[in-house]
């Protein structure tokens, strides 16, 4: 699929903070220009193409984000996912992130995340997980991600899978 | 070349540009000219609450092709 049209983007991402108190959560605005193309729920965004003969082109610098990061689609939250669940229950998350790439490591889909912590709190488009781990399954497993524990994960609703209480 | 980015404008400039690398390849990128300097310009790519985070220095003898971008050409997703 050629990626010729330019697009401006808005959406949304998790984040985490090293805070011992945190106050007021909210997501933050992301922006970017770039070429898109699209794959099922993936939105791959190129920043940088290389261009090849014979008009053959590789993405050489881009991201790639759940379609459910989308501003436009940040409030159509199913928050039924979390009809059930109690603020303060130990919960394990699964969700798909945003990452940026380059030619080295090509992606097209969205690494998928697993995070345990305690339920803190159900805001209206995102949770906030307290003492949270998290470890990458997908593309390939990684361990402790960030390296350095946070202590408060913030992870939009539209990012969210799957989420089951511990019990 | 002469300069693009027009401090007195409050609009963004998008900007595509086709640019050789280190060993001849050739790129094509496309953003916002935050810094438009006698030897280079400075391409941004996205923002955080407004501030970039992701951005490419190109030397200008490396620029093949600059065009500023209409606004009416650009799509929202």
């Amino acid at each position: 699929m050629k990626m010729d049209k330019i697009y401006n983007i808005k959406y949304v991402d998790a984040y985490y903070l090293y805070v011992k108190n945190i106050g007021q959560t909210k997501l933050s605005l992301h922006e970017a220009y770039g070429y898109v193309k699209k794959n099922n729920n993936n939105i791959i965004i190129a920043f940088i193409k290389e261009r090849f003969a014979h008009k053959r082109e590789e993405v050489a610098l881009g991201l790639v984000i759940p379609d459910t990061a989308l501003i436009s689609t940040k409030n159509v939250t199913n928050n039924k996912i979390l009809a059930n669940f109690k603020i303060g229950t130990f919960v394990t998350v699964t969700w798909r992130d945003i990452v940026i790439f380059d030619s080295s490591d090509l992606r097209d889909k969205c690494p998928i995340m697993y995070t345990e912590g305690i339920l803190y709190k159900i805001k209206k488009d995102h949770i906030v997980l307290k003492n949270p781990e998290t470890i990458r399954t997908y593309p390939n497993s990684i361990k402790n991600h960030p390296k350095k524990k946070p202590n408060y994960y913030i992870i939009p609703i539209t990012f969210i899978d799957d989420i089951k209480t511990i019990k | 070349m002469k300069k693009l980015l027009d401090k007195n404008n409050s609009e963004n400039t998008i900007v595509k540009v086709i640019f050789r690398g280190d060993f001849n390849e050739e790129y094509e990128c496309v953003g916002v000219l935050i810094k438009d300097e006698k030897h280079m310009i400075r391409v941004a790519f996205n923002s955080k609450n407004d501030k970039v985070v992701d951005y490419v220095d190109i030397k200008r003898k490396n620029i093949k092709k600059i065009d500023v971008v209409n606004s009416l050409d650009i799509e929202q997703l």
